[in-house]
């Protein structure tokens, strides 16, 4: 199977592929990636996204792109800095590639790997396998994101970066897992993106300000080693394009989201995974994205006017945690359910996010914008202020509750204690379903679908009786620990 | 020996006389004893501190009844804090008017939420920089200066200078006797176990400050006049982020059936940290920072971690260590990171070997656990 079919079933036209070919074919041996890989991503691809809709084709082209740029980056002469997984504070690797596009080459390159390799070749566990030999062993509830990159670095399908931008903003594993690649596999010794989750139970509507100057000394200690490295300064005003840049696709997201708000959605959430990853990670000209969500909300509004769902009409809706980058049979088995999954918890703001900002200045506000994302800064009241707020916005029948294992972060955000409060304060029925968001290594979407559908069924049959019924929420008291 | 007699006598009444504390009106404080909490602000408001999150640990049945009420994948010692707190078996658990939760990473504040969101007791939490930078410093400073503030409202009673120097001096005092203690253990002899050292560490938590260094002077002298004629053991050293009360299987393992000491040991939590004393010059605040931050051995979710790691290496050189057990709690990533990779440093500079093992403080442990300790310690032996 020859890779031109490949990456014309990703949007790439032929022409466009044979100026491309010895970047092409240089980038898939460095990932090992032979005629059966090819062969399999030919029967994998269709089966994971809805390639008949040419804007999700095209974010799968920017993907490929993404990979091919991270793979000959250095080759190319460029400089080559890292951010980590999941990509917070985002700004910083785009104010970087603002301030010096042609020197420097951005990237997230686990998500990067992850999203390519696996939601294409279904290669991301090989890689997990890697780590858990190398330094991050099974059994210990790794993340299997830290494990896909130490596998990644091993295996040399990571190049060594220039400057490694390690993002702890809520994270603890990421730092170690960054030390121990710099320590162990001779990486540059990274610089760290530092916070602590010490908001108490009543601030987190009023976030202090030492904690906003401290995440924005962090981020500015972070870019002038960027500046050190790449030799150009990186100002408020290249901060600030950033800001903007980000801000134009999270826009271009939320609007691709709005289409999941008709009744029945158009297309599958699935499909909107990895325009959502793009978000987060760095993308060498932001235009691409942007023009990617405009195609899939035209072509969703086609289908609107054509009266074609993904799910049936009236289908119940569910608000979601995160979306994961590989394996996204999760939400496939849950639409096909009858479920329409109608928003995650880092992208619509409650209204404290809504505020104005208190401070002044491109970093301060950045900082202060992830202190109140619920998700971001780990707050378990701010992600029940999120329920609640998106719940009522969006007249949602249920909530799905999907959290990562082995991330610290959404253990630590205790799904259970968010269960018990959902059911008795809001009365609405609550799945919590543990899997890995990047690795199908230790579970998988089929493992989980009889409780998907179950649960589907109680939504569905809660959702005909309050129609019937006009039945509503009823507030209910918080248990105590007895 | 009858320092150690007055030490049992205090702890069997310590309940007792925190309960009748709090009926004339002290208020006792609660914190997890991770190192970052000065007690000497607590001390300095007439409050008591007591370590919730100390008192025990080791036991499986907190970890599992704790399954209701958090996931599993968090660190084994933080489930077991509420585990006890659930069991209702640990009348200090209840005791508390304030719970004070320095937060070091996700798995501490796990804890830090799970009270706040089942119990009715006020939390209160500051954040510990994961670097030892200047900005790092400045935002630890300024979370105590939000403890001071807490305690006085909540107390009534105002920390003045003269109240937190009374403070300090007792709490450095207590420290430079763990410190004559702990120097001791580098005989070739030591005149106590590494277990009896870790009690009398964790007693230092429990009973009245006062009281305590009454103790530790006794024990001191008794200690200096004690004369073994025992051959040399196989000595370890003992490593890992967590050590609660009653946590001593791996003390009972290297030192009853192994046949080997304890000579040393470095643990993040649990432990009180005396190897550096608060200055009583300049700004008290400040002083109270550059000890309990800046100059205490940082945990392995610091960076860089070879400071820490830089510190077990000179450990092992002062104290004359044959070899280094890892003990770690599960799913307390940072640990199990660099246990990956200290093995390596630490042959390359100092020969030694490294036995890593890791608990879910499960009693079916206790058998695997016993035979790679023995081999471990055979194995140092020969060499």
């Amino acid at each position: 199977m020859s890779y031109e079919e490949l990456f014309r079933m990703c949007g790439f036209e032929a022409n466009e592929i044979e100026k491309e070919k010895p970047r092409i074919e240089k980038a898939l041996a460095k990932l090992e990636l032979g005629p059966r890989d090819i062969e399999s991503a030919l029967d994998t691809i269709p089966k994971n996204f809805d390639i008949s809709l040419k804007g999700v084709r095209s974010v799968l082209r920017i993907w490929l792109e993404e990979l091919l740029n991270l793979m000959l980056a250095k080759e190319e002469g460029k400089k080559l800095i890292y951010g980590t997984a999941p990509g917070f504070p985002c700004e910083l690797l785009e104010a970087i590639r603002v301030a010096a596009p042609e020197r420097v080459y951005c990237a997230n390159p686990e998500l990067l790997l992850g999203t390519v390799l696996d939601a294409l070749f279904g290669k991301q566990d090989e890689l997990v396998e890697v780590g858990e030999r190398s330094g991050l062993a099974p059994g210990f509830a790794h993340c299997s994101v830290g494990e896909a990159k130490v596998g990644g670095v091993v295996k040399k399908f990571i190049p060594p970066p220039d400057l490694a931008i390690c993002m702890g903003i809520f994270c603890d594993q990421t730092p170690e897992t960054e030390e121990m690649i710099s320590e162990v596999y001779g990486f540059p010794e990274p610089v760290y993106v530092d916070n602590c989750l010490d908001l108490n139970w009543d601030e987190w509507d009023k976030i202090p300000l030492r904690k906003i100057k401290y995440l924005a000394g962090q981020m500015r200690k972070a870019l002038d080693k960027a500046q050190e490295v790449i030799g150009v300064p990186i100002t408020d005003e290249h901060i600030q394009k950033a800001r903007v840049n980000l801000f134009q696709t999270l826009n271009g997201v939320m609007s691709v989201y709005k289409l999941l708000e008709n009744d029945p959605p158009p297309i599958s959430v699935g499909d909107i995974m990895p325009i959502v990853y793009l978000y987060f990670n760095p993308v060498a000209g932001r235009d691409k994205v942007d023009a990617a969500c405009r195609l899939i909300c035209e072509e969703g509004m086609e289908r609107i006017a054509q009266g074609y769902g993904v799910v049936p009409k009236g289908a119940p809706r569910v608000l979601f945690t995160w979306l994961p980058n590989v394996d996204n049979s999760v939400v496939h088995i849950a639409e096909k359910a009858g479920l329409v999954i109608i928003m995650q918890v880092v992208l619509w703001p409650i209204e404290a996010q809504k505020k104005p900002k208190t401070v002044q200045g491109p970093l301060l506000r950045i900082a202060e914008n992830y202190l109140r994302n619920p998700y971001i800064c780990g707050y378990l009241p701010i992600n029940m202020q999120w329920i609640r707020e998106a719940s009522r916005y969006y007249n949602a029948d249920g909530v799905f509750w999907y959290w990562m294992y082995n991330c610290r972060v959404q253990a630590a955000l205790n799904p259970i204690a968010l269960r018990k409060w959902v059911t008795e304060e809001l009365g609405l029925p609550i799945l919590i379903l543990e899997g890995d968001f990047h690795s199908t290594h230790e579970y998988s979407g089929e493992a989980a679908r009889t409780r998907i559908e179950t649960f589907a069924e109680v939504v569905k049959a809660r959702k005909a009786a309050r129609e019937r019924d006009s039945l509503s929420c009823k507030p209910g008291k918080s248990s105590q620990l007895t | 020996m009858q320092a150690r007699e007055k030490l049992s006598a205090h702890l069997r009444s310590r309940i007792i006389e925190l309960s009748e504390l709090k009926r004339e009106g002290r208020k006792v404080i609660g914190y997890l004893p991770g190192g970052y909490m000065p007690e000497e602000l607590v001390y300095a408001c007439e409050a008591v501190p007591v370590p919730v999150g100390l008192f025990r640990g080791g036991e499986h049945e907190p970890v599992l009844v704790a399954g209701a009420y958090l996931p599993r994948w968090i660190d084994t010692f933080c489930r077991a804090q509420i585990g006890y707190k659930v069991l209702k078996e640990e009348p200090l658990y209840d005791l508390i008017d304030l719970l004070v939760v320095p937060i070091t990473d996700n798995n501490v504040r796990a804890i830090a939420d799970c009270w706040n969101f089942y119990t009715d007791v006020e939390v209160l939490r500051y954040g510990v920089p994961h670097a030892k930078t200047e900005n790092g410093f400045r935002y630890y400073l300024e979370g105590l200066h939000l403890l001071k503030q807490k305690l006085e409202k909540l107390t009534g009673t105002k920390i003045t200078d003269s109240r937190l120097k009374d403070a300090i001096r007792l709490c450095n005092e207590e420290r430079r006797l763990f410190q004559e203690i702990s120097l001791m253990r580098k005989a070739k002899c030591p005149p106590l176990t590494g277990r009896e050292f870790v009690e009398l560490n964790h007693a230092s938590f429990l009973i009245d400050k006062g009281a305590m260094v009454e103790i530790l002077r006794s024990l001191c002298s008794e200690l200096s006049q004690q004369e073994s004629s025992r051959p040399r053991q196989p000595r370890i050293l003992l490593t890992g982020s967590t050590l609660a009360l009653g946590d001593y299987k791996v003390y009972d393992l290297v030192e009853n059936t192994g046949g080997a000491i304890v000579v040393a040991e470095e643990f993040a939590e649990g432990m009180r940290h005396f190897s550096a004393e608060v200055s009583l010059d300049g700004d008290l605040m400040e002083a109270l920072a550059d000890c309990y931050f800046r100059r205490r051995i940082p945990p392995a979710w610091f960076r860089p971690a070879r400071e820490r790691l830089d510190y077990l290496i000179r450990l092992s050189r002062e104290f004359d260590v044959d070899g280094v057990i890892w003990y770690q709690l599960m799913y307390r990533d940072s640990y199990d990171i660099e246990s990956f990779y200290f093995p390596r440093i630490l042959k390359e500079e100092t020969g030694l070997s490294m036995l890593k093992i890791a608990s879910d403080y499960d009693a079916s442990e206790l058998g695997p656990f016993r035979t790679r300790i023995e081999t471990f310690i055979q194995i140092i032996r020969k060499n």
